[in-house]
């Protein structure tokens, strides 16, 4: 069993469950834009936390963003390479998850919009998808991303800025013309 | 205008004052305004869409790491088997073992004697678990290490407590009953077992020869074992710190201390903040909080007679209106880097408990930092203690860079601890390579399980203040985590004549090493004591800000054998203390805390000290701060003194510096939930920091602006 949580002293235990309060969703939703899938990103994230309760002793508390996401990103790159990776989507399997909404039509709605988006992002160059992701669909802030991307804060404030703009740009066009973003987006 | 600040401003990113700016831009630009609603429009948009909160863990995922793991012995065995028995733990076991017993029964009834240190010790049971953590501290700064006091007489008192014990940590007495050290000691008591069969009760522990004496408070927590989310640290124990009150001019005109230059309470509240947490009461230290900032207030020059500046200044209390607030500012001349030669030995812990990313690497990172700093006429070498001692590179020149590094790069952890012996070979060779008028000093970097030897601790503490004599002088770099651990090195450092800082981030080294390399390596005055006088015709009570634990007894303000605190080069340190004048109308103060007195008629007290009275009416002074300090060779101090007059300023007549001292204070005050906060507010106190941020060079007051944001969203 070698994947037992490392036992932990109180004051590590405490940081630990804050630390993943604060950032199990967030992970969640990174790797899953990696994965595509949710069963996937789970189980990269549950290796994430793993992997943190063993380096809690180690690990700088400033640092812990970026930890986290910097192995989450490994991880989910390993997870890829391990099984090969869906590329198209498979809009079949969102009917047959349970849905919260009153109206299935909404989420249904959302969920594209929502897919087209993550496949308009997947088309910006490397650097801005990345901080793109880590900004809109992981939430976190300028300084946290500097320090997943290694670089300065001025940059990441660069690239989320063109970014943001390209993706309004392609947002705008997909509006005026939805089927064909769409198949562009479903032939991803 | 640059575009991208649009978008940071769409997304919250930008500061209060950048956003501040831009949005005064935009107002007067109809055009970029639309752009920028735009941006932020689309901004939400996809932020509303991407964030799909619906993805998580499955609960069976994520109660593999919220379900706690029973406490069991292994983490302690652990704890004990790398390492030979302590000095202090071989008496301990069989006591803390008879103590158990007698807990198992129903009652325990424990003397703590004069314990020099603390102790740990686990004893086993079946199901529910009392863990008693007695933290003890040598109250050095009160007594020189030679002098002989009378032991302390043991004050007892039972605490009872009608469950099964399943481990107990407790500090006990060393061989040596007739250790003369008079004793603080604070004790922590948890008691994570659920059920109403909790007692609680306190203890009170009392030094004779030290003026000090302090009340300690058992308190049980009834909190089940596992800490709620949002709600951590519960868990983390600190010293508990009782605030100071307000005392009374009449009864007590004197307040004495030593000054302080630590700073680590502030990375560890950050630490906190920036993992959107509230910080425990007893981890805010107010006065390390405040002495964390550099201030902006001009140095001594560097040929003046007096190595410090003393300022005081005092102004309306923010949190008290009708009250003022006094600050006292002290700031270390300034050293340029290499005027003085320095012979510098390293000394590193290698041991295994240093071996991971927050500790061995760290130091090796911070080392090659300072390493570039240091110039031709500089020494360097490395000591190193393990199981072994080793020099690891002999006194070098500051120039060779390429050796320093390499014998940096080669450091491994792994091995026992023998510390003693390794600070011992790490004097000898700053001894061997003494430059006369320079900087000699030893640098110990440890993870603070340093091991004092095998033999008695107090033969090292002696060693090192001999050495502190000669010239040598100590730094203590802690790295990693550990509060009882952190107060040994404390010890160390101030027997050392040197200073501890606490290196939790590679820009926490920075700062010490690079930054603030003269203070943490050239002491510019030692032995720094302030006693404060008040005015009774102007100030009917008063209550220091911080400081509680270097707090002095008014007679050893001139007792050069009094050890105290030292100032390095380019230190800034500030007390602040809260007072209520004595012209308040009755009433406008809440209910004093002691009534008065019955058998001494109030003119009486007053007049108590009858011939200073008629000096003391011809003058408006509040308060008179002075001052004792003694050269970095010297043995005998020297005084300073500042009168204050109170000029009735207004807080926003105050100087820049000094509301930034009362923001800082305020932040502490706020965080511990003080009893005196008033009417403090987070907006108050941001408003002060914000005026009083001046240009910030180094970034560090824009962070504390930062972290107000994070707290006051708590």
């Amino acid at each position: 069993m070698p994947s037992e949580p490392a036992p932990m002293h109180d004051a590590e235990h405490t940081f630990f469950l804050a630390a993943l309060e604060r950032f199990e969703r967030p992970l969640i939703r990174y790797a899953h834009s990696y994965t595509s899938d949710l069963e996937e990103a789970r189980d990269v994230v549950q290796d994430v936390f793993l992997k943190l309760s063993q380096n809690l002793a180690s690990l700088d508390p400033d640092r812990l963003a970026p930890w986290l996401f910097t192995v989450c990103k490994n991880r989910a790159l390993d997870h890829q390479r391990k099984h090969s990776r869906l590329i198209v989507m498979e809009t079949d399997s969102f009917d047959h998850e349970a849905s919260t909404s009153p109206r299935p039509g909404d989420d249904l709605e959302s969920r594209e919009t929502a897919a087209t988006l993550r496949s308009l992002i997947e088309k910006l160059p490397t650097r801005q998808r990345e901080a793109i992701t880590l900004k809109f669909i992981s939430g976190l802030d300028y300084k946290e991303i500097s320090q997943v991307m290694k670089t300065s804060i001025g940059n990441v404030g660069y690239l989320i800025h063109h970014g943001v703009q390209s993706l309004r740009t392609k947002w705008q066009e997909h509006e005026a013309n939805p089927q064909c973003s769409t198949e562009s987006a479903l032939a991803l | 205008m640059k575009l991208e600040n649009l978008t940071a401003w769409a997304l919250n990113e930008l500061s209060a004052e950048e956003q501040a700016r831009l949005e005064a831009e935009l107002s007067n630009d109809p055009a970029v305004q639309e752009t920028a609603e735009t941006t932020k429009d689309f901004c939400t948009f996809l932020t509303r869409e991407l964030r799909d909160e619906s993805m998580a863990l499955t609960s069976n995922q994520r109660a593999q790491f919220t379900t706690p793991k029973a406490p069991e012995i292994a983490p302690w065995k652990d704890r004990f088997e790398p390492k030979p028995l302590r000095w202090w733990q071989r008496p301990a076991i069989p006591m803390a073992a008879a103590a158990a017993v007698v807990v198992l029964g129903s009652t325990v009834t424990f003397y703590i004697n004069q314990a020099p240190d603390a102790v740990s010790a686990v004893a086993t049971s079946e199901s529910e678990k009392i863990r008693v953590q007695v933290q003890s501290k040598r109250r050095d700064l009160a007594t020189p290490p030679q002098s002989i006091g009378t032991p302390p007489a043991p004050k007892t008192k039972p605490v009872s407590a009608s469950t099964a014990v399943a481990s107990i940590q407790l500090a006990q007495a060393p061989a040596a009953p007739a250790s003369p050290m008079p004793m603080l000691a604070s004790a922590d008591v948890r008691f994570p077992g659920n059920g109403p069969h909790i007692g609680s009760g306190s203890i009170v522990i009392a030094g004779t020869g030290s003026s000090v004496s302090s009340t300690s408070t058992f308190t049980s927590d009834l909190a089940p074992i596992r800490p709620q989310l949002g709600q951590p640290s519960n868990s983390e124990s600190y010293t508990s710190i009782t605030e100071n009150a307000l005392i009374s001019v009449v009864r007590e005109p004197l307040s004495t201390f030593s000054i302080d230059v630590d700073t680590a309470s502030y990375a560890n509240v950050r630490r906190f903040l920036n993992l959107n947490t509230k910080p425990p009461r007893d981890a805010v230290r107010v006065e390390e909080l405040i002495n964390y900032f550099p201030s902006s207030e001009p140095a001594p020059d560097a040929d003046s007679k007096q190595p410090f500046t003393v300022k005081a200044e005092m102004a309306a209390c923010p949190w008290q209106p009708q009250h003022r607030l006094a600050r006292i500012h002290l700031k270390g001349r300034d050293v340029a880097a290499g005027s003085k030669p320095s012979n510098l030995v390293f000394l590193v812990d290698v041991s295994g408990s240093m071996n991971s990313e927050d500790k061995l690497a760290l130091v090796q990172r911070s080392l090659r930092m300072l390493a570039e700093r240091l110039g031709e006429n500089d020494r360097v070498s490395l000591v190193t203690y393990a199981g072994g001692t080793e020099v690891v590179l002999p006194s070098t020149n500051g120039l060779k860079k390429a050796d320093m590094i390499d014998a940096i790069d080669r450091l491994k952890a792994g091995g026992s601890t023998a510390g003693a012996a390794g600070i011992k070979l790490a004097y000898e060779q700053a001894v061997s390579g003494f430059i006369q008028g320079g900087v000699n000093r030893v640098i110990l970097c440890t993870d603070g399980d340093f091991n004092v030897g095998i033999s008695d601790p107090k033969e090292l503490e002696g060693f090192i203040t001999e050495k502190a004599r000669s010239g040598v002088f100590l730094s203590v770099l802690g790295f990693g985590t550990g509060n009882l651990k952190d107060r040994t090195m404390e010890t160390l450092a101030d027997k050392g004549n040197g200073n501890y800082a606490y290196i939790d981030s590679v820009s926490e080294a920075r700062k010490v090493l690079v930054e603030q390399m003269q203070g943490t390596l050239v002491t510019i005055a030692k032995d720094v004591k302030i006693q404060v006088e008040f005015n009774p015709a102007i100030i009917r009570e008063y209550r220091l800000i911080g400081y509680e634990n270097r707090l002095l007894a008014k007679e050893d303000f001139n007792d050069d054998t009094k050890d105290a605190g030292e100032i390095g080069a380019g230190h800034s340190i500030t007390a602040l203390y809260e007072l209520v004048p004595a012209n308040l109308p009755p009433g406008a103060t809440p209910q004093p805390l002691v009534d008065k007195l019955k058998y001494q008629p109030e003119a009486q007290q007053l007049a108590a000290p009858a011939p200073v009275k008629t000096l003391v009416s011809a003058t408006n002074e509040a308060l008179t701060v002075k001052l004792r300090y003694k050269e970095p060779e010297g043995t005998t101090s020297k005084l300073l003194e500042v009168p204050l007059n109170d000029d009735a300023r207004a807080i926003e007549k105050a100087s820049p510096e000094f509301k930034f001292t009362a923001a800082v204070a305020g932040f502490g005050m706020l965080l511990r939930e003080s009893s005196y906060a008033g009417q403090l507010t987070w907006d108050a106190v941001r408003q002060l920091a914000r005026e009083g941020k001046g240009p910030d060079a180094l970034g560090y007051r824009g962070e504390f602006l930062q972290l107000i944001e994070k707290a006051a969203s708590k």
